[in-house]
């Protein structure tokens, strides 16, 4: 399998693709800096806190899930998914395999996030005062968030392999997108109850009021342990799926 | 004789359809088989089975000796190389990075072996161009070099010469004959265009609806299709006396019918039966083609 993820991996990070969702995500950051500080003066570590934790958090699992659906689509597009088992490669493996690449395309994202809402910040809203932001609370609510983020990133690995091809971009959008709107709308009636406030711990989409860079969000752990185990769910539910599919 | 690949009763059942219906094939170790069928009659089913892509309904093949349901057919994967349909490159990179991630994925130790693959396949030239601005003979040749990593024993070409022009026909049939002669490599052909098939294949396979119909040699194919003058007589011993006695090949098709592999005098024929007391009932010159020949094994009926 270390054959596999190597292969995999050096093909992601040398794909353009990876280059311009990466680009085009730190453009975006950069963005919202400059249109937010000719709002109203914002200190940096505010524009630190609404670009991590608002847009940043918002636009991090639409950018994850287009570059891994493109990428692994690709190998069904192009045909890379028969070279591997044509040479050997265990379904298991390649399900893996993806599975481990896509979590470092989450990763590398999540970092993408954290580098550009501090130039962000830094260029469009001066210094960053550490008093003002609380930096236990960044640590832990960033964890808890990419913890979440790698559990919605091994659904949208499930999407590849149930829809082939280009065809998971469309569904992986749409399920972020319903999915966000879905959890508003239920907000608005149900947002004191508890069956709700557990269904958000599972759902990056329905977290983008949790963090701030000035407090803990409640529950890190459960939070964390919620999104991890929408990504366990996922990954069961794709091998079993990928294992017994018959493809072109 | 000693088998690459061996298929036993292989069955594929679609929804409402059956693409493999009880397929019996045996391919021969150093063999270029041609694997024979018109559109829709299971070839590119098999190999997917075989090359892992999609699993059998029922029954099983054995390759290299190893059984498909054995957890030990992945490892002899390994030793097989194959372009299924069209071949699987990544566009947005060049011949030579195509090879050296197909020898990442193979887990090979260096990439020495590259430029002899791309040399192998005439792309030694190709520098910098991308995959996606090669011609459909480029690509074709790049998929059997990628095919070729980590020196399999068995290479599966499904209609390799679709869209192909004339050149390309033709290097294409000098790199899977040099392939199989100097790299000992079986290969197995699947095609519908027969007259080229005819130009490589060392054995054969007819498929037609799932199921293989006939399975020969280059040899016992070109007996069935040779040139011959057929003869009807009314006494076939004295047919055979005269046929040895003239010094002309000849083979017995039935009690008054024979086949001469050459073109009799026709009226020094007609004397020597004569002689006999045996009557020349019809000649006529008999030159069944490849396409012939599969016509009347598989029938002649439209596709399905």
């Amino acid at each position: 399998m270390t054959k596999l993820i190597r292969a995999d991996m050096i093909r992601m990070f040398k794909a353009r693709t990876m280059h311009m969702m990466m680009l085009l995500f730190a453009g975006l950051m950069l963005f919202e800096g400059w249109i937010s500080s000719g709002e109203d003066a914002q200190s940096g570590s505010h524009m630190f806190s609404a670009i991590i934790f608002g847009m940043g958090s918002m636009l991090l699992p639409m950018f994850v899930s287009i570059g891994i659906c493109l990428i692994i689509g690709s190998e069904f597009t192009n045909g890379g998914i028969r070279n591997k088992m044509t040479v050997g490669h265990t379904r298991q493996a390649i399900y893996g395999s993806w599975l481990i690449c896509s979590f470092v395309i989450t990763l590398a994202m999540t970092a993408v996030l954290i580098i550009s809402s501090f130039a962000a910040a830094l260029i469009f809203g001066g210094n960053i005062v550490i008093d003002d932001i609380s930096v236990k609370a960044v640590v832990i609510n960033l964890l808890v968030m990419t913890v979440c983020d790698l559990g919605f990133t091994a659904v949208i690995v499930l999407f590849c392999t149930l829809f082939t091809g280009y065809k998971s971009v469309a569904v992986a959008f749409i399920y972020n997108e319903v999915t966000m709107m879905i959890f508003s709308i239920l907000g608005e009636t149900f947002q004191k109850s508890s069956a709700y406030k557990l269904l958000t711990r599972f759902f990056i989409q329905a977290q983008m009021k949790f963090y701030t860079a000035t407090e803990v969000t409640d529950s890190p752990a459960l939070t964390a342990l919620c999104g991890a185990s929408l990504g366990i769910v996922a990954t069961i539910a794709g091998i079993v799926s990928f294992r017994n599919q018959d493809f072109k | 004789m000693e088998y690459v690949l061996k298929t036993h009763s292989l069955c594929k059942q679609y929804k409402h359809f059956k693409a493999l219906n009880g397929l019996t094939m045996n391919v021969p170790k150093g063999s270029i088989y041609g694997f024979v069928g018109r559109n829709g009659a299971g070839k590119t089913t098999l190999i997917r089975l075989i090359c892992g892509l999609q699993f059998a309904t029922s029954g099983q093949f054995e390759l290299n000796g190893v059984k498909s349901t054995d957890s030990g057919i992945e490892k002899a994967r390994r030793k097989m190389g194959a372009v299924v349909e069209t071949p699987s490159l990544f566009p947005e990179m060049t011949a030579r990075e195509n090879l050296r991630h197909q020898f990442r994925l193979l887990g090979l130790p260096s990439f020495d072996d590259v430029d002899e693959l791309l040399k192998l396949v005439g792309l030694e030239d190709t520098g910098k161009k991308k995959v996606k601005d090669f011609s459909l003979g480029m690509r074709q040749r790049l998929g059997i070099a990628i095919a070729l990593c980590g020196d399999p024993d068995l290479l599966i070409l499904d209609e390799p010469i679709n869209g192909l022009d004339p050149q390309g026909i033709v290097e294409m049939r000098e790199l899977i004959l040099k392939l199989n002669r100097e790299r000992s490599i079986t290969v197995i052909v699947s095609s519908h265009i027969l007259d080229e098939l005819s130009k490589l294949a060392t054995h054969y396979g007819f498929i037609d609806k799932g199921t293989i119909v006939r399975e020969m040699s280059a040899e016992q194919l070109e007996d069935s299709c040779r040139k011959c003058v057929r003869v009807n007589v009314s006494d076939a011993k004295a047919l055979a006396r005269v046929m040895i006695r003239l010094g002309l090949e000849y083979k017995m098709i039935s009690d008054d019918t024979a086949d001469i592999f050459a073109k009799p005098n026709v009226t020094e024929l007609v004397h020597e039966l004569d002689k006999e007391n045996c009557t020349l009932n019809s000649l006529q010159e008999h030159d069944e083609t490849l396409e012939g020949f599969f016509i009347s094994l598989v029938g002649g009926d439209s596709h399905d």
